[in-house]
């Protein structure tokens, strides 16, 4: 057998046999593969259950970690087909008009999930319905088999009125359907409405189902049943939905404080703090503290400004490898100029897709994201923690709560000596940004008008922050 | 109060930054690794006799210790084979023998009492009782004692009732056992099955309202289905996502290293090189080879390295690149022979003699490191069924430490020659290696520790074990 030559990409610096750039399919992939057919997850539950929380944030995990995901919601296929929304009476079982459209409106979500994973590249879709009837699941189960898909049910069960109740307030009293009603009227209907789902639902049964692939919650997260998992991403899926919770908690994100090197408009390096970074260390330790946090985690990276930043705070902390930041490789503790005197076509390439490209022997956005996965597991298992690290990985943190794309998140502003302070709210997150009043360098490059390989310097150095 | 920040010093061997008072380290308050759990965590297997619960404790004591986890386990039907000398017949294990009782309970009661030896005065952080635990009165027991001590505890309950697969494991494990020493099959597989018979009325299966607040996963026949209750922490979770990721379906782990590359032969370390003429040829004959094997459904990976890659083309199937296959991140010393880091670097060399395994490289990593960063490749391979790993020197160590069960001293020397496969196949409690030459030459990368690893040790001393190379 010849040997095929091997050239290496020039922006993910990912080595291919030399044909593979001409027509051929290349043998190998760059990335591991999670699964060999796309999955759909589909949802099972009684309204309030918390599927749609659910259905959104895997959604946002698979994403962040590069797997194309997307939620498919027959509430909102409803809400387009009957425009208005009266009354729980709509649900009822013997309302037959209302049966036709509600079953026309999960196929027509059905045909959407084909499109997307047939013919949009996706990957994994996410099928958020009640789906509490065996026919129901039935026929969705037939639609995967023809389509060649994998299903993973995830079941949401819940029996503690608290909760369910807790659910209506947070995110019923705003929906589309109750726009102009009072507190106590949604949650008279709303109940009501439940009720009409409870008189036809079939969980999914241990012994009927057992060749199911799936998941069962009991009350948000104290016990789990998983069924017959067939892959690694159904794995992954099962692992992300046993660390996450519903417990009131906040995350704060913040960089080191501002270090000799960014002084300089150098990047990567391993300096110490200036002094307006070690300012900006006592006021951080100032500032939680007024916060007054119950059971605070502070987590630094590696190096050194990190620590130093957290050795103020005087309270314990944990170094993680993981949070320490994006290795520049050749260009570690270059400034913008010397990178683009010494490699303006790596530094174009940069710019050109910023989130892909790999500094020579050093990392990508794509690596870190990689790299910063087990910490995103983690936060997800803690409670309240102080997260102090560096721009391109809190850039990736950030992404992930937010639910930034690959293409904004290599430009999400995290300034110096800014806190950003995110709480879980309804299907999302609250970001409160404190600047603690400390000056510091600017460090955020804006992508350049001109990312031809062929710009001048000028072009190329356009957005550079100013520095010394 | 806010005291202004304490001077901060890199310990030389690792790399890390902690706080000093005139240049040295003082006691400080930072962990250097992530907390897996703020206490001591007893894990108890339950399940009657041959489900697996010894294979499950063997297994997780391995890669927790892997990880880093100091974990042991108490096997108490050892406690009890040292007690009764001879094991005569099940009859020892039946319900109304009050002398075969006695002695069982005695037995798991010094097994408990060695717990607590490891776990508060031996910097244990896990102890595996490996037991039937199969009445709630036993358990109940064993949380009181968790309890008087601190201990967290999380129990692995093994429940299956297929017959095939409880006689396989009588066959694999149970038919070697000292207790049946000089019995022939039959008899074994005979009073195996009495024995088990003796647990069966008076099992206690964990249940769902009585042991609501206890925290446990049920395994239920053979990780078909996984009940998971009450999980309590970061080291528990782990230790669910393991439990529901292994599986016994027979299959080989093949390793092996790249071909020989340009820079193996200039006795150079790390870098980016392609593979010599040597290293192209062992290629077309580890291609040869795998097509001998005749592998079902092999999966192929390789690091990103260009060395690997051309390794893994010359096989003509297709491979995945992982990026945490890579060789270990020599820092400053990349693409150096060892007389240059001795030259250059001398005392990082002697320190990298004194600690292999926790030594990180000044800008690059250590073995410590390396083995955080292949966990996820572990736990695939541990998905996986058949799997070809083309990687690198120190990765290669780092996972086959895994799979023969070696310690955080022994993985940074074990022998990893180029143009050698490695087939590992699982078989009882542990695994079977064979060692396959592919015939083909190429350099020794093999550095023994030197004697003196002392800093001031001269240069001869240093290069005293460096392989021969150009």
């Amino acid at each position: 057998m010849e040997q095929t030559e091997l050239t290496q990409t020039p922006l993910q610096k990912i080595w291919v046999p030399w044909m593979s750039t001409l027509l051929q399919r290349r043998r190998g992939s760059s990335v591991p593969q999670f699964t060999n057919s796309p999955t759909m997850i589909v949802m099972v539950g009684l309204p309030a259950r918390g599927k749609t929380y659910i259905s959104k944030k895997l959604t946002r995990y698979l994403n962040w970690i590069g797997v194309p995901t997307k939620v498919f919601n027959v509430g909102q296929y409803r809400r387009e087909a009957v425009q208005t929304y009266k009354s729980y009476e709509f649900f009822m079982p013997n309302n037959e008009d209302a049966m036709k459209i509600r079953k026309a409106c999960a196929i027509a979500a059905l045909q959407d999930v084909n499109i997307y994973l047939t013919h949009e590249q996706g990957q994994v879709a996410v099928f958020d319905a009640t789906n509490t009837t065996r026919d129901r699941r039935e026929l969705i189960i037939n639609f995967s088999k023809e389509n060649g898909y994998k299903v993973f049910f995830v079941e949401s069960i819940c029996d503690d009125p608290d909760i369910i109740e807790a659910n209506i307030l947070q995110v019923k009293l705003t929906s589309p359907d109750y726009k102009d009603c009072d507190k106590e009227k949604v949650v008279e209907d709303f109940l009501k409405r439940i009720e009409c789902y409870k008189i036809n639902y079939t969980p999914l049964h241990d012994e009927y189902d057992r060749n199911l692939s799936y998941i069962k919650i009991f009350n948000v997260g104290s016990r789990y049943l998983v069924n017959h998992v067939l892959d690694h991403i159904q794995s992954r899926i099962v692992y992300y939905l046993m660390n996450i919770h519903v417990t009131p908690r906040s995350i704060y994100l913040c960089r080191h404080g501002e270090s000799e090197l960014n002084l300089l408009g150098r990047i990567g390096g391993d300096s110490g703090l200036s002094e307006r970074g070690k300012k900006f260390a006592s006021a951080l330790g100032l500032f939680m503290r007024d916060q007054a946090i119950q059971d605070l985690k502070v987590w630094t990276s590696h190096m050194k400004r990190t620590i130093q930043t957290a050795e103020a705070l005087g309270v314990p902390y944990e170094q993680w490898k993981a949070l320490n930041e994006i290795d520049a490789g050749v260009c570690e503790d270059m400034t913008y100029e010397e990178i683009q005197e010494n490699y303006p076509l790596e530094f174009a390439l940069r710019d050109q897709d910023k989130y892909r490209y790999r500094y020579p022997k050093g990392e990508s956005y794509e690596d870190l994201v990689q790299r910063l996965e087990p910490v995103i597991m983690e936060l997800e298992r803690q409670e309240n923690v102080l997260v102090i690290c560096h721009q391109a990985v809190m850039r990736c943190l950030l992404a992930y709560f937010l639910d930034k794309s690959a293409e904004e998140l290599p430009y999400l502003k995290c300034s110096l000596h800014t806190v950003l302070k995110l709480t879980p709210v309804a299907y999302g997150c609250k970001v409160e940004s404190f600047f603690l009043n400390i000056e510091a360098v600017n460090t955020h490059r804006d992508k350049p008008e001109n990312v031809e390989v062929t710009r001048n310097p000028e072009e190329a150095l356009d957005t550079v922050p100013a520095h010394i | 109060m806010a005291a202004s920040p304490r001077e901060l010093t890199q310990n030389p061997l690792k790399k890390i930054w902690m706080p000093c008072k005139n240049g040295h380290p003082e006691r400080h308050i930072s962990q250097r690794r992530v907390c897996m759990t703020n206490c001591p965590t007893l894990i108890v297997t339950v399940g009657l006799p041959a489900r697996g619960k010894t294979y499950i404790s063997k297994k997780l004591t391995r890669y927790l210790n892997w990880i880093g986890v100091p974990t042991k386990e108490f096997n108490v039907g050892q406690y009890r084979r040292r007690c009764v000398k001879i094991y005569k017949s099940f009859e020892f294990f039946s319900p109304d023998n009050e002398e075969g009782l006695k002695i069982r309970k005695q037995c798991a009661s010094t097994a408990l009492n060695d717990v607590q030896q490891y776990l508060s005065s031996e910097g244990g952080q896990v102890a595996v009782f490996d037991a039937t635990n199969t009445t709630r009165e036993r358990r109940n027991v064993i949380i009181k004692f968790a309890d008087q001590n601190g201990y967290k505890v999380f129990f692995v309950e093994s429940i299956c009732e297929d017959p095939d697969v409880i006689n396989a494991n009588i066959v694999q494990v149970k038919l070697g056992s000292p207790d049946y020493a000089d019995c022939n099959t039959d008899e074994a597989v005979e009073d195996f099955m009495k024995r088990i018979k003796c647990y069966e009325n008076s099992y206690e299966t964990l249940d769902e309202v009585l042991d609501k607040d206890l925290s446990y996963i049920k395994v239920m026949d053979v990780g078909q289905r996984y009940l998971v209750n009450r999980v309590m922490d970061h080291i528990q979770s782990r230790i669910v996502y393991y439990l529901m990721n292994i599986h016994i379906t027979p299959r080989s782990i093949y390793l092996c290293r790249h071909g020989e590359s340009d820079l193996n032969i200039k006795g150079k370390i790390g870098g980016d090189s392609g593979l010599s003429e040597r290293g192209k040829k062992f290629a077309r004959h580890l291609g040869d080879f795998i097509h001998e094997q005749n592998i079902k459904d092999l999966k192929v990976w390789t690091s990103q390295m260009k060395r690997t890659i051309q390794t893994a083309e010359a096989l003509g199937v297709p491979y995945e690149q992982w990026k945490a296959l890579n060789e270990i991140d020599a820092g400053v010393c990349e693409e150096m022979s060892y007389e240059e880091i001795q030259e250059h670097y001398p005392l990082e060399f002697a320190l990298r003699d004194q600690d292999k395994y926790r030594y990180r490289y000044p800008k690059g990593e250590s073995y410590e490191d390396l083995v955080q960063r292949l966990e996820p490749v572990i736990m695939e391979l541990e998905r996986q069924e058949n799997v070809l790993v083309i990687c690198h020197q120190a990765v290669m160590r780092c996972l086959l430490a895994y799979f023969l069960d070696k310690s955080a001293e022994e993985l940074p020397y074990l022998k990893c020659p180029l143009h050698t496969v490695l087939k590992l196949t699982p078989v009882a409690y542990g695994c079977k290696v064979e060692s396959i030459s592919l015939k083909v030459e190429a350099v020794n990368t093999h550095r023994e520790r030197p004697e003196n690893v002392t800093v001031n040790r001269s240069r001869e001393e240093a290069l005293q074990t460096v392989p021969s190379h150009l």
